[in-house]
């Protein structure tokens, strides 16, 4: 299931599943906890991750640098941001 | 794909065929970012690729114009498209470590001797990982690789007081420095100040090789256990750390001005021909 996206949160963290390869650094580097790994499987095989506590991040950007697949943004304020 | 990819690199070539956790990516990505940071466009950049992973991986990625040289000969290629460019134009290799401190070391130390205005990015997974995780100039030593089933035994490029920045340092180049791809701004500053300098750069770069390298060495082909390995001896602050680390930041910046290779031929040819004239 998809996670909602909210517009009073401080940052908006997005994961673009076709492109996750389940390497789960993103869920090792996040200090607060935000992700979780999805119980189905996207195009390549791969179950992807899902942003599930959005209103958390800090926007350390922690995860943006460790995935190796260009699948992460984050962005300062709301879900519109993206 | 993120904002970055979307900017600079071709929608066909992403998601990469990389393996689940290869690091090559993060080393990508960093460029990206440094590129971005500095304000260039995909016209401002040719972009050059050796051979094995590093090379296959970035290979025709950038959406502006790309070169590629294979075994170690894209330093070559790169001497020659100098002269084409017009001056301002960056050059930036995306290459391994078989590729630079290897096969075509002899290549490079000649690109360095000239100080041919590139940046060099070696992206250093510790071995020949495309065919299969043969031991290579980085590998750690002891390590256990296909080629090396009772530990790596050849002496490497990094280890016991070698350092093959060192070397190139001697040869001349003017801009070096070293990194490991969980790192974050402070590799991507390096990154600029090296896409910055007129002259020579590099800029080595370790990554994880989960598939081949991780799999043999620690037994264990799950992403988190390489990138944790490789964290623990990741050493911007040069702390005392067992067995293999590394050191990271800026390792040599160069005060003088060397005169760049096309520049100096340039000027040269301009000298001749003048003389031939009158
Ligand atoms: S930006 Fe930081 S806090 Fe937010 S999701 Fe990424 S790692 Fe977690
Ligand atoms: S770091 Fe990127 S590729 Fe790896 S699990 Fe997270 S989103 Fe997926
Ligand atoms: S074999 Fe190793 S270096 Fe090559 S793509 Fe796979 S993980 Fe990356």
């Amino acid at each position: 299931m998809a996670y909602e996206q909210k517009n009073n949160q401080p940052y908006t963290v997005r994961v673009y599943e076709q492109g996750c390869k389940e390497c789960g650094y993103c869920i090792e580097v996040c200090p607060r906890n935000v992700f979780v790994q999805a119980n189905y499987f996207n195009d390549k095989g791969y179950r992807p991750v899902q942003v599930k506590f959005p209103e958390k991040c800090i926007g350390c950007r922690r995860c943006f640098f460790a995935c190796p697949d260009f699948s992460i943004d984050v962005k300062q304020g709301g879900k519109d941001s993206l | 794909m993120d904002y970055l990819a979307e900017k600079f690199l071709k929608a066909r070539k992403i998601p990469s065929t990389a393996c689940s956790g290869c690091g090559l990516g993060q080393v990508h990505k960093k460029v990206l970012l440094a590129i971005d940071d500095l304000g260039l466009e995909s016209a401002d950049i040719v972009w050059g690729t050796g051979i094995g992973c590093a090379g296959r991986q970035t290979f025709n990625t950038w959406k502006g114009d790309n070169f590629a040289g294979t075994h170690g000969r894209v330093y070559a290629l790169a001497t020659g498209l100098r002269l084409a460019l017009k001056p301002e134009q960056k050059m930036i290799l995306t290459v391994g470590d078989g590729d630079a401190f290897g096969i075509g070391l002899l290549h490079l130390l000649h690109a360095v001797r000239r100080n041919v205005d590139m940046t060099v990015i070696v992206a250093d997974n510790f071995g020949y990982q495309s065919t299969g995780g043969q031991y290579g100039y980085t590998t750690p030593s002891g390590a256990v690789t296909d080629s090396s089933p009772y530990g790596m035994h050849d002496p490497n490029w990094v280890q016991d007081g070698r350092d093959i920045l060192d070397i190139l340092k001697s040869a001349g180049a003017g801009f070096l420095a070293r990194h490991t791809s969980v790192e974050g701004h402070n590799a991507v500053e390096s990154i600029k100040q090296a896409i910055r300098y007129k002259g020579f750069s590099l800029v080595h770069i370790i990554y994880p090789c989960v598939t081949n390298f991780f799999g043999k060495a620690l037994g264990s082909r799950k992403p988190v256990d390489a990138y944790r390995w490789l964290k623990a001896r990741t050493n911007p602050k040069q702390q005392d750390i067992q067995g293999i680390t590394f050191t990271t930041g800026i390792y040599y910046q160069s005060t003088s001005e060397r005169q760049e290779f096309s520049e100096q031929l340039r000027g040269f040819t301009e000298r001749v021909q003048k003389r031939c004239q009158s």
